[in-house]
């Protein structure tokens, strides 16, 4: 198993808030597969500047707010 | 699983199932004492090609959805670092076939040292992508 990343996020509770959204979903809207976003979720993959983006203007909030910088 | 990673191990199978037997028949010719021929390495090529494209019409069937999404951001790392790995394969394959060649002046080791290089990096390539992808 790869190490967690030091990105932290609330991908997941924001999903979950936002209709039960699906990984499937939200991958589809912001451009990535569904293994990527539960990747994300698991803090395994940390997403590109572009993608952060995406998924906080999905969720209509700041980056900040989804992604934190947490080292463990 | 991703589509990409099906794709991986269609790509890995096919080049395992296609080197082995191709393999087998040369050393099998070999010990008969029959020279590799240009007809053994077509239809190798030619089997390999079936192999891949079968595969990819089955995985293509069996998962219509993603089937014609591009790579995303993740999938292209893992690519990017597969091919990194499998190219030095690649280039010590070559090298050690030069170096053969400069010592024994064998062109028909050359082929084969160059060949199996670049069967062992597509094999090292499809492996590692599919390493990256299980591992996430």
């Amino acid at each position: 198993m790869a190490d967690t990343l030091p990105v932290g996020n609330r991908v997941r509770a924001m999903r979950e808030s936002h209709g039960a959204m699906s990984q499937s979903d939200l991958g589809k809207a912001v451009g990535v597969t569904r293994q990527t976003i539960a990747a994300i979720e698991q803090r395994r993959y940390a997403p590109s500047l572009e993608t952060a983006f995406r998924i906080a203007n999905l969720f209509d909030t700041e980056i900040g707010e989804v992604f934190f910088w947490d080292p463990q | 699983m991703a589509f990409k990673e099906k794709s991986a191990w269609v790509i890995l199978l096919a080049y395992l199932v296609g080197s082995l037997t191709f393999t087998w028949s040369l050393l099998e010719g070999v010990s008969q004492g029959k020279s590799p021929s240009p007809v053994d390495f077509a239809g190798f090529t030619i089997a390999l090609i079936v192999l891949l494209t079968v595969g990819h019409i089955i995985i293509a069937a069996v998962s219509p959805g993603t089937a014609n999404t591009p790579e995303d951001e993740r999938e292209k790392v893992f690519t990017l670092r597969a091919k990194a790995l499998s190219g030095q394969f690649l280039a010590s394959g070559v090298v050690l076939g030069l170096l053969f060649f400069i010592t024994t002046n064998n062109t028909a080791a050359l082929f084969y040292v160059v060949m199996y290089a670049l069967i062992l990096s597509e094999i090292v390539n499809a492996g590692y992508q599919i390493l990256l992808h299980r591992r996430g």
